[in-house]
């Protein structure tokens, strides 16, 4: 996608519409300014978010309340077992046309948006679950032979309920990588709950402003999308998140030849059966290059490196089953690939 | 981009600055500390404190050394690691390192200008002395301690060095008459400021003594590590003599081991040290002082074998020409009763190689009758080889001061028992050839 010198907004265009939209989420969301922040860091990366919490934390508000501030069209599957993929990607059924002849023309399902709800995804089998893969990846789908491109901007949200996993069917961890973001929604905290209780049941209602108009709502977002990859980073930065990205592997996997660089930390060797994939890597340039923007700046730091490092390389780890028996959580063992980078960084 | 390029040489400029400050600082604090510890260290510490300290030094400093260098070099700021300073200590967030590193790139990023843009709006943020406050190294600190150590090692050198210019003045030479008997191959004389004379047979005498020595010596290396020891010990030794001042290599003073003869038939006549003659008059020996000498000085109550161990030139060593029992001194030791011979610190028996008939009644120094109670003195029956004593002699300021009052043994008379039969004196017989070396190992102890 090219855009015109005149239509690239500048930096602090970047970072007020930023703001704007976080804004109008929290009119309707209560706390989570991070999930928030990592969502639209998600969004203007071009990337797609698991958002993981317990029943009732306000994932599926969120994810509608980012589709009325963005302006833009908005699908909302729930996964069940019986889901089947065309349920998602649509199916080509049999239409009478005027003349009376009937044909069979593709009915396009709900993926065929620009943000798409899929909840409770790990409910749903892992053949309907694959069913995303390709339009999360290729911005595509392919139905009975045929290629249908998704409009852009196309970000999925999908969210995880860690409990009840009774019959649900765990994501494989090809399809966990290619999840942008892993977005954690934590309880609210005692001050957020009472405002969350005084908002919501209230006789007022919050209502959304749409930060962007619905005729150009896509093409401002891919705009400051084209925005983001124009942001100027040194070598030094980049081998900083490489550096990073490998050193989540552990050094007794057998898919590393050169093993010079990795983590020395001794938890990730022992709890991690596989580290990040590059794309790990990607998404913390890509999240890195966001941040430096809401910074106002328009060069990637190491800061924005590290900022964004535990939403794009946590759901990335693999843990053993020491790492489960012991109860480690990825976000501990990011933090210790943090510090060892760091180190070998101030050597 | 030239304004960032610029302010960026100036920081560098002032942080290699300051790293050679750093190196220069550490190098010479360590150098100049290390010397300064070793002076006063040669002052305070006995010689195998002063050895260990030494080795230490030596081993910090050629670890240390390295050390410093390695890291102060690592100091030195290239261009791109200047940027990277740069960017951290103004917190730039990368801004400068990421100028720098895509400043070369052919196609420019669309937010090039802003970057450059953004840079120069924060140029007030890294300037030189916002980036580096400090103009003078930190290690200036260590670099003043070390002078500090330093000049006080010097005024410890220099006072020492007064000192010793000023027992020079005083002491031209030094003429020490000792018996032959007492010399061990431990005293062996070394160097120039050192001179033995004797008769040929005593000096042959002492020489077979040394060779025997030195052969014994020989045999007995077994223990290299030992040897080796003793040699750093000796090197240490010169080297806390150097520093203190306490060697004499270059002084003009003389030590002479003056040698009596081996039978004592006569003593030596040439009393007068090269010196003698240019040296103020002090105290004399022969004057007529109760104790005649300090203890020190007299060692024996012989009197042909009495040991002139006199600092004092001039006069006083013109008069130890004169027989010594002539002196007052001399008779009133020998009238010391017991305590005349204790006055001598030297274990050596009584019975002294001396004039025959100026030693009567002193022979018996262990005598307990000053006057002549033991009857006769026996024939000296000289027994060069009876005794080996070392002697550690060492310039001393203590006596040969014009206005020091020489110690002066109290006299002691204690009234004889009536019913006691005089001492009948006994022969001196010779030590047998099985205690010789018993007896040379306790005096040696």
């Amino acid at each position: 996608m090219s855009i015109a010198a005149s239509e690239i907004p500048t930096v602090a265009d970047f970072a007020r519409t930023f703001r704007r939209i976080q804004g109008e989420i929290h009119k309707v969301i209560v706390g989570h300014e991070q999930a928030v922040e990592e969502l639209l860091i998600a969004l203007f990366a071009g990337g797609h978010v698991l958002i993981e919490g317990v029943p009732g934390t306000g994932k599926t508000m969120l994810v509608k309340a980012l589709g009325q501030a963005l302006n833009l069209s908005f699908s909302r599957i729930q996964f069940t077992v019986d889901l089947m993929p065309a349920d998602i990607t649509g199916t080509r059924v049999i239409i009478s046309g005027d003349d009376g002849r009937r044909e069979f023309r593709f009915s396009p399902g709900p993926v065929f948006c620009h943000i798409l709800l899929a909840d409770e995804i790990n409910r749903a089998t892992p053949k309907t679950q694959s069913a995303l893969l390709e339009a999360m990846a290729e911005l595509q789908v392919t139905v009975s032979g045929t290629t249908y491109p998704l409009q852009p901007p196309f970000f999925v949200m999908a969210t995880l309920n860690p409990i009840e996993m009774e019959g649900t069917y765990p994501l494989p961890e090809a399809q966990l990588d290619r999840f942008f973001f892993k977005v954690r929604l934590n309880y609210p905290e005692e001050t957020e709950l009472v405002r969350i209780i005084s908002t919501t049941t209230g006789p007022e209602l919050h209502k959304i402003e749409p930060v962007f108009d619905s005729n150009d709502a896509a093409g401002r977002i891919e705009a400051l999308k084209y925005l983001v990859r124009e942001v100027i980073v040194a070598p030094e930065i980049e081998q900083y998140a490489a550096r990073l990205t490998r050193a989540t592997v552990p050094e007794k996997s057998k898919f590393i030849r050169n093993k010079e660089g990795l983590a020395r930390d001794e938890a990730v060797n022992r709890y991690v059966s596989f580290g990040s994939s590059p794309r790990g890597g990607q998404a913390l340039m890509l999240g890195a290059k966001v941040c430096a923007l809401l910074d106002g700046r328009a060069n990637a730091s190491h800061e924005d490196i590290e900022r964004v490092a535990y939403p794009a390389l946590g759901h990335r780890l693999t843990l053993n089953y020491a790492a489960e028996a012991d109860g480690i959580d990825p976000a501990n063992l990011v933090q210790k690939v943090l510090k060892s980078v760091r180190d070998m960084r101030g050597q | 981009m030239g304004l960032i390029a610029g302010q960026l040489v100036r920081v560098k400029r002032r942080l290699n600055l300051l790293a050679a400050q750093q190196m220069a600082f550490s190098v010479l604090g360590l150098l100049i500390g290390a010397g300064g510890i070793i002076v006063i260290a040669a002052f305070i510490l006995s010689t195998t404190h002063f050895l260990v300290l030494g080795l230490l030094l030596v081993a910090l400093l050629a670890v240390g050394l390295p050390i410093v260098v390695v890291r102060t070099t690592r100091r030195f700021a290239a261009f791109d690691r200047t940027a990277t300073i740069a960017d951290e200590r103004a917190e730039l967030n990368c801004r400068l390192s990421t100028l720098l590193a895509t400043e070369s790139e052919e196609k420019k990023h669309a937010l090039w200008p802003f970057l450059i843009e953004d840079t120069l709006s924060r140029l007030d943020d890294f300037r030189p002395d916002r980036i580096e406050k400090r103009r003078v190294a930190r290690s200036i600190y260590g670099f003043v301690t070390a002078c500090v150590i330093a000049s006080l090692a010097g005024l410890m050198t220099y006072s020492a060095r007064r000192h010793q210019e000023a027992l020079r003045k005083v002491l031209k030479s030094l003429t020490l008459q000792v018996d032959p008997s007492e010399i061990a191959p431990s005293d062996n004389p070394s160097g120039d400021s050192a001179q033995v004379e004797g008769d040929p047979d005593t000096l042959r005498s002492l020489a077979e003594r040394l060779e025997a020595a030195n052969q014994n010596s020989r045999g007995g290396g077994h223990d290299t590590l030992n040897q080796l020891s003793q040699k750093a010990k000796n090197l240490a030794s010169n080297l806390q003599d150097r520093l203190t001042g306490r060697d004499l290599q270059d002084t003009p003073e003389k030590v002479k081991l003056r040698l009596a003869q081996a039978l004592g038939d006569k003593p030596p006549d040439e009393g007068v040290s090269e010196g003698d003659n240019d040296s103020p008059p002090k105290p004399k020996t022969g004057q007529p002082q109760p104790g005649g000498a300090g203890p020190g000085q007299q060692r024996h109550g012989n009197k042909d074998s009495q040991q002139q161990a006199n600092n004092e030139p001039g006069p006083a060593g013109s008069n130890r020409g004169t027989p010594p029992s002539n002196s007052p001194s001399a008779k009133s030791f020998d009238s010391g009763g017991p305590e005349g011979p204790g006055t001598g610190d030297s274990p050596t028996p009584g019975a002294q190689p001396g004039s025959t008939e100026e030693a009567s009644g002193q022979s018996a120094g262990g005598g307990s009758d000053p006057e002549h109670l033991m009857g006769p003195p026996d024939a000296p029956s000289h027994k060069n080889e009876n005794f080996e004593i070392m002697i550690d002699a060492r310039l001393s300021d203590r006596s040969p001061i014009a206005s020091a009052q020489p110690y002066v043994p109290p006299k002691v008379k204690t009234s004889l028992n009536p019913y006691q039969h005089p001492d009948e004196p006994l022969d001196r017989g010779t030590v047998p050839a099985a205690d010789r070396e018993t007896i040379r190992r306790v005096f040696e102890r």
